[in-house]
């Protein structure tokens, strides 16, 4: 259904010139009705475009703040680390450890890695022991290398149930971790951690296990 | 339309996985494991041991070897021994003492056992009475019994040696050598 008749009560609007003065060149009434009502939207459609166009209009700046605290972590620890004998009988057991990390320390801050036995050798049982060692000098000790990003540990050191120790020390203030200068080309960043337990005759044959935790600290 | 949901969880989980490889920690454990096993050695083996005669003329000739041992051996049922075996004869063609072949019977390199119980833990049985050396054959200078363990600093061992002063021997100068072996098990 149609309405040119009451749109063109106001003859001299667009409207009515668009939809009312032409009928009798077009044909049909349906027909005009058809075209008008095509006209119409399109005329819609035109008033309407300049709201979209705004939308792209700048509406000012914002500033996107981003604080990254310092942070250490740890990677791709190995369940287990096996000590086997290494040469001549009564020679140490010996086993190496790779330490994955990743560090970003303040512009005062500073990092480090430790280790401590968090659970001992079945002391009872009479093999190797952390905290008592059966015999003076029997230790789980360790030395370091290769630390790509800190100081390794120095000398050798000797595990311990209650105190952790420095693997990796002296982690630099304004350190991070990859992506070349100023962070470090590594990534992640790693260190040897090399174990030697004594292979004391006082142990009782059997299997023994310990449990090491490593931590990494960062400010 | 139900496949979306679906195909977009999968598309989550696969792109999850790469970013949990990425995940680390403050901290990390690791167990370390060790098997102790039955084992045992020698140190401080006298390197040479001069026999000498003292007295009497042919007393006969006279020294000791020293030793420190270690061993540990199996906590049930295991077992250890210390041998010895002449494995280079006096040069028995050159007239003097042989163990081989005795210039005349009733020579012989002769020994006994002193050895200190295992410090830690177990027994020793030392050599019984006076042995002969042999070239052929081990002979006994202890044995352990099961769940024997030395001190660290490892336990003492001795062998008296006796060669008899045969009037046959020539003048001269003779060595022999001899090898201790200890094992365990």
């Amino acid at each position: 259904m149609c309405v040119p008749e009451k749109l063109c009560a106001w003859e001299s609007s667009v409207v009515c010139l668009l939809l009312y003065t032409r009928p009798r060149r077009w044909g049909s009434s349906r027909r005009f009705c058809a075209l008008a009502a095509a006209g119409f939207f399109i005329l819609v459609l035109i008033l309407f475009a300049p709201v979209g166009s705004q939308a792209q209009t700048p509406l000012g700046t914002q500033t996107l703040s981003l604080t990254l605290n310092a942070a250490g972590l740890l990677y791709g620890f190995p369940n287990t680390l096996t000590l086997i004998k290494a040469g001549t009988v009564f020679d140490s057991y010996a086993g190496s450890l790779s330490v994955q990390y990743r560090a970003r320390t303040s512009s005062s801050g500073s990092g480090t890695i430790t280790v401590k036995a968090t659970t001992d050798f079945p002391c009872a049982l009479g093999g190797p022991c952390i905290a008592i060692p059966p015999s003076a000098g029997d230790q789980l000790s360790y030395t370091c290398s290769g630390a790509t990003l800190g100081t390794n540990c120095s000398g050798s050191q000797t595990v311990s149930t209650v105190a952790a120790t420095n693997v990796v020390t002296a982690i630099p203030a304004s350190a991070c971790t990859g992506g070349g200068s100023p962070c470090s080309t590594a990534n992640p960043n790693t260190v040897i951690v090399n174990f030697n337990l004594t292979d004391d005759p006082k142990y009782k044959t059997g299997p023994y296990s310990a449990i090491l935790t490593f931590t990494i600290s960062a400010t | 339309m139900k496949g979306i949901p679906a195909l977009m969880a999968a598309s989550l989980l696969l792109t999850a996985s790469p970013a949990n490889a990425q995940l680390g920690s403050t901290t990390g454990a690791t167990t370390v494991d060790v098997t102790v096993a039955a084992e045992a050695a020698l140190t401080a083996v006298t390197a040479v041991t001069n026999l000498t005669s003292a007295g009497t003329n042919f007393s006969n000739y006279t020294g000791s070897t020293s030793m420190t041992y270690f061993i540990r051996t199996t906590a049930a049922g295991g077992s250890g021994s210390l041998t010895l075996e002449v494995t280079t004869d006096f040069n028995c063609a050159a007239g003097g003492p042989c163990v081989a072949i005795p210039p005349t019977s009733g020579d012989a390199l002769s020994y006994t056992c002193t050895v200190a119980n295992p410090g830690n833990n177990g027994t020793v049985t030392p050599c019984a009475g006076s042995q002969t050396a042999s070239t052929t054959a081990q002979t006994s200078v202890a044995t352990f019994s099961a769940d024997a363990r030395s001190l660290l600093a490892g336990n003492s061992a001795a062998v008296s040696w006796t060669l008899t002063n045969d009037p046959k021997y020539k003048t001269g100068i003779y060595s022999a050598t001899v090898t201790f072996t200890i094992s365990a098990a």
